[in-house]
C-alpha cells in the first residue's frame, strides 16, 4: 500500500515536472518571438514552396491589428504540399525579417499543434506576482483601514 | 411679477424658521452620499482605466489623488454645502452668493446646478439598459447572442441604432427609461429622509452583499474548458494588479488616475454640496466624509477590481482580455459581461445579481443628481415638492427623449462631455478656490470642524490651499489642452453628425440660459421675501 502511494505520489510529480517543462518551454518560445498567432495556411494563395502565407486568426502575442490580414511566412526549407495540407491551422512563432516577412522562430515547430498548451503559457505569464498581490493586499489594506477607522467614528 | 402669498410664506418659513428637511441619522446621510459616489464608473469604468494604465502600479497616483484631491475637495464640498444650508441655499448659487458677497458670484454658481441636469439626462437613461439587462438575464432573453459580435447587435437593436432579430424598434428602450425615470421621481418626491436616505439605507447594503458574493463567485471560478486550467481568475487578477512600473513615467496615467478619483467621489458635481445643505449645524463633517468615500473605494476597488477583469479573463482567456480592455467600459459592461455570465451556471441569475448590482449604483447616483433641482426650485422659488417633480420630470422625459433617438450622432457624448466632465473639473477648481482662498483655509477648517468627531490633521491645511487647488487646475489646463479643445473644434466628427451636436450644444446653451433667468428670479423674490419678513 505504502509502494504504491509512493509511485502514484512519483508518477503525479513526474506529470506535473513534464507539464511545468512544457509550459516553460511554451513560455521562452513566446517570449523569444516578435509575433505568436493562431492561425491557418491560406487556401486562396496556398505556397510556393519557401514562403508560407498564413492568415492571422487569433493573435497570441503581436500586433492586434493583424487578426484576419495575411502575413508571409519564410518557411525553413521548401515543404511539400501534402505537408502543408496536413498542418492547416495552428500556432505560429515568428521573427520578423522585414516588413511583413517573418520566419518561424527556431525550435518551435513541436508547437505547432498545441494551442492549449499555448494558451496556458500565456495565462501562466499573467498568473499573479508578487508585486501584485503586494499592490493588492496594500490597496485593499488602506481601504479597508479607511473604512473602519471612519465607520468606527460615525457609527 | 406679483409675489403668491402661499410662496412668500414658504420662503419666510425656510429662512426664519428654518423648516428645511434634514437627514435622519448620520449613518443615512454617510449611506446617501456614498450611494451619490458609487456608480456604474465603479464596477465598469476602473477596472478598465487600472489595467490600461499600469496594472497595480496605477494605484501608486490613485491613491496620491484620493488622499490629496480626493477627500480634500470631499471635505471643502461638506462644509460649503452646509454653510449654503444655514443660509437656507441648498445649491451653488446660494452658496457662492453667501460665501462670495458679490452680486455675480451667484451666476458662477449656476455651474453646480447645470452639471448635474445635463447629467441626468443621459445618466438616466444609461441607468435604464442596467434594469433592462436584469430582466433580459433573468428571463434568458439573449436569444442567439451568444458571442461578442452577436451581443453588440443585440445591444445595437436594444439601442435602437440598427433593427435585427433582438429588437425591431427602440421601444423596449423606452419602456425601461421611462420606468427607471419614473422610479428616480418617486424616490426623491418622497424627500430627503423618507425618499433618498430610506432608500440609500436598504439600497447601499444590498448593492455590498452582491457585490462580495459576485466577488467570491468569481474567485471560485474555474476555466469553461477543463484542458486550460491555467486561464483562472488568478492569472485574471494578474493581468488586473500585476504593476507595470514603466507605465508611470507616462503623465496621461498620472492624469487617467486623478481623473478616475475626480469622477468615482462625486466631487465637483454639486451633489454633495446639495446633501451637505441639508446637515445640521452640529452635524458632523470629516468622520462622514471621509466614511462615504471609503465605503466608494471599496466599492470600486475591492469589488471592482475583482469582478469584471478576472470573470472575463476565465472566459474569453489572454488572447481576448487586451481587447476587452480596450474596447471601453460599456462594451465590458453590455456585451462581454452578459456573455459571461451566460456560459455559467445558473448563469441567469448571477447576471440579473449583476445587473441589477449595477441599477442599485445607478439609482443611487440618479436620484442624487434630481436633488440640486428640486433643491433649487424649492429653496430659491419657493416651489412645492409636487411642482418641482413634474416640471423637472417633464423636462428630463423631453430632453433624454432627444438623446435616446439621437444616440447614433453623438448626443449622448456630447452631454456627457460638456455635463460629466466639462462643468465636473470647473466647479471642482471653483469649489477648491472658494473654500482655500475666498473664505479663507482658516475660517474654512473652523466651519469644517463644527460638531466634528475627529480632527483633521493640519497638514491638510496647505493641501486644501495650495495643492488640490493647483491639482485641479493642471488637471483643468492638460484635459482642456489634450481633449477639450479637439472636441470643441468638432475634429473627428462625422459630417452627418454635425447638425446633431451642433442641437446639443444649443439645448445645453438654452438650459444655461434658462438657469441664469431663473437664478436672477430667485434672487429678486428673496430681496421681496426678506423685506416682508423684516
Amino acid at each position: 500500500m505504502c509502494r504504491l502511494s509512493r509511485i502514484i505520489i512519483c508518477l503525479i510529480l513526474f506529470y506535473i515536472q513534464g507539464y511545468c517543462e512544457e509550459l516553460d518551454t511554451a513560455k521562452d518560445a513566446i517570449k523569444a518571438s516578435d509575433l505568436v498567432f493562431i492561425g491557418e495556411i491560406a487556401d486562396s494563395l496556398s505556397t510556393t514552396g519557401e514562403t508560407l502565407y498564413v492568415r492571422v486568426v487569433e493573435i497570441v502575442k503581436g500586433k492586434r491589428g493583424l487578426e484576419g490580414k495575411i502575413v508571409n511566412v519564410l518557411a525553413p526549407e521548401p515543404i511539400p504540399n501534402v505537408v502543408i495540407t496536413s498542418l492547416r491551422q495552428g500556432v505560429f512563432f515568428l521573427t520578423k525579417q522585414s516588413d511583413n516577412l517573418y520566419r518561424i522562430t527556431s525550435g518551435t515547430i513541436g508547437l505547432f499543434k498545441q494551442k492549449e498548451l499555448i494558451i496556458n503559457a500565456l495565462s501562466s505569464m499573467y498568473k499573479i506576482n508578487w508585486k501584485g498581490i503586494l499592490f493588492l493586499a496594500f490597496s485593499w489594506a488602506f481601504i479597508l483601514f479607511l473604512i473602519i477607522y471612519s465607520f468606527s467614528k460615525v457609527i | 411679477m406679483p409675489l403668491d402669498l402661499n410662496e412668500i410664506e414658504c420662503k419666510i418659513l425656510n429662512i426664519m424658521n428654518n423648516t428645511r428637511e434634514s437627514w435622519g441619522t448620520r449613518f443615512g446621510v454617510v449611506l446617501a452620499v456614498a450611494g451619490s459616489a458609487v456608480g456604474l464608473g465603479n464596477f465598469l469604468r476602473f477596472p478598465v482605466q487600472a489595467a490600461q494604465n499600469g496594472g497595480g502600479a496605477f494605484m501608486i497616483p490613485y491613491l496620491i489623488a484620493l488622499v490629496l484631491l480626493g477627500i480634500p475637495l470631499a471635505w471643502v464640498e461638506w462644509t460649503i454645502g452646509r454653510i449654503a444650508g444655514e443660509h437656507g441655499h441648498g445649491t451653488a448659487p446660494g452658496a457662492f452668493d453667501v460665501i462670495v458677497r458679490r452680486r455675480w458670484a451667484k451666476y458662477v454658481g449656476i455651474i453646480g446646478i447645470m452639471g448635474p441636469i445635463i447629467i441626468m439626462i443621459y445618466y438616466t437613461y444609461i441607468e435604464s439598459w442596467t434594469l433592462a439587462y436584469a430582466f433580459f438575464s433573468l428571463f434568458k432573453r439573449y436569444g442567439t447572442a451568444t458571442d461578442q459580435h452577436l451581443m453588440k447587435e443585440f445591444l445595437l437593436a436594444y439601442q435602437g441604432i440598427t433593427k435585427n432579430q433582438y429588437f425591431s424598434s427602440i421601444l423596449p428602450a423606452f419602456f425601461f427609461f421611462t420606468l427607471t425615470l419614473l422610479l428616480n421621481i418617486l424616490i426623491v418626491y418622497k424627500g430627503i429622509s423618507k425618499g433618498i436616505e430610506k432608500v440609500c439605507k436598504i439600497g447601499m447594503p444590498v448593492l455590498l452583499a452582491l457585490g462580495i458574493f459576485l466577488v467570491i463567485r468569481v474567485l471560485t471560478l474555474k476555466s469553461p474548458v477543463a484542458e486550460l486550467s491555467e486561464q483562472n481568475a488568478i492569472s485574471g487578477l494578474g493581468f488586473m494588479w500585476n504593476p507595470n512600473f514603466a507605465r508611470l513615467k507616462d503623465a496621461r496615467v498620472w492624469l487617467a488616475a486623478s481623473g478616475q478619483i475626480f469622477f468615482t467621489l462625486s466631487v465637483g458635481i454639486g451633489v454633495i454640496l446639495t446633501y451637505a445643505s441639508y446637515l445640521k449645524k452640529t452635524d458632523d463633517i470629516p468622520a462622514s466624509a471621509l466614511a462615504s468615500a471609503s465605503m466608494n473605494e471599496f466599492a470600486e476597488v475591492i469589488l471592482g477590481g475583482t469582478i469584471v477583469i478576472p470573470a472575463a479573463f476565465v472566459f474569453f482567456g489572454p488572447t481576448q482580455i487586451e481587447n476587452i480592455a480596450r474596447s471601453g467600459a460599456f462594451n465590458l459592461g453590455f456585451v462581454s459581461i452578459p456573455l459571461v455570465f451566460l456560459k455559467m451556471s445558473y448563469g441567469n441569475i448571477l447576471g440579473f445579481m449583476w445587473f441589477f448590482l449595477l441599477f442599485i449604483a445607478g439609482i443611487t447616483s440618479s436620484i442624487s443628481l434630481l436633488q440640486p433641482a428640486i433643491s433649487f426650485f424649492e429653496d430659491e422659488l419657493g416651489w412645492h415638492r409636487k411642482k418641482a417633480i413634474v416640471v423637472i420630470g417633464l423636462f428630463l422625459l423631453l430632453t433624454t427623449s432627444l438623446v435616446i433617438f439621437f444616440l447614433p450622432y453623438g448626443f449622448l457624448d456630447e452631454f456627457d462631455f460638456w455635463g460629466g466632465t466639462f462643468a465636473l473639473v470647473l466647479f471642482g477648481t471653483l469649489e477648491a478656490i472658494l473654500f482655500g482662498w475666498v473664505l479663507g483655509v482658516e475660517k474654512g477648517f473652523d466651519e469644517l470642524h463644527k460638531g466634528a468627531i475627529i480632527r483633521v490633521p493640519v497638514f491638510f491645511k496647505f493641501v486644501i490651499k495650495y495643492i488640490t487647488p493647483l491639482y485641479l487646475i493642471g488637471i483643468l489646463v492638460f484635459w482642456f489642452y489634450k481633449e477639450a479643445i479637439p472636441f470643441i473644434l468638432l475634429k473627428g466628427v462625422k459630417k452627418e453628425n454635425i447638425p446633431y451636436i451642433i442641437a446639443a450644444r444649443a439645448l445645453i446653451l438654452l438650459i444655461a440660459i434658462l438657469i441664469v433667468f431663473m437664478v436672477r428670479e430667485a434672487w429678486k423674490r428673496r430681496k421681496t421675501v426678506d423685506v416682508q419678513a423684516k
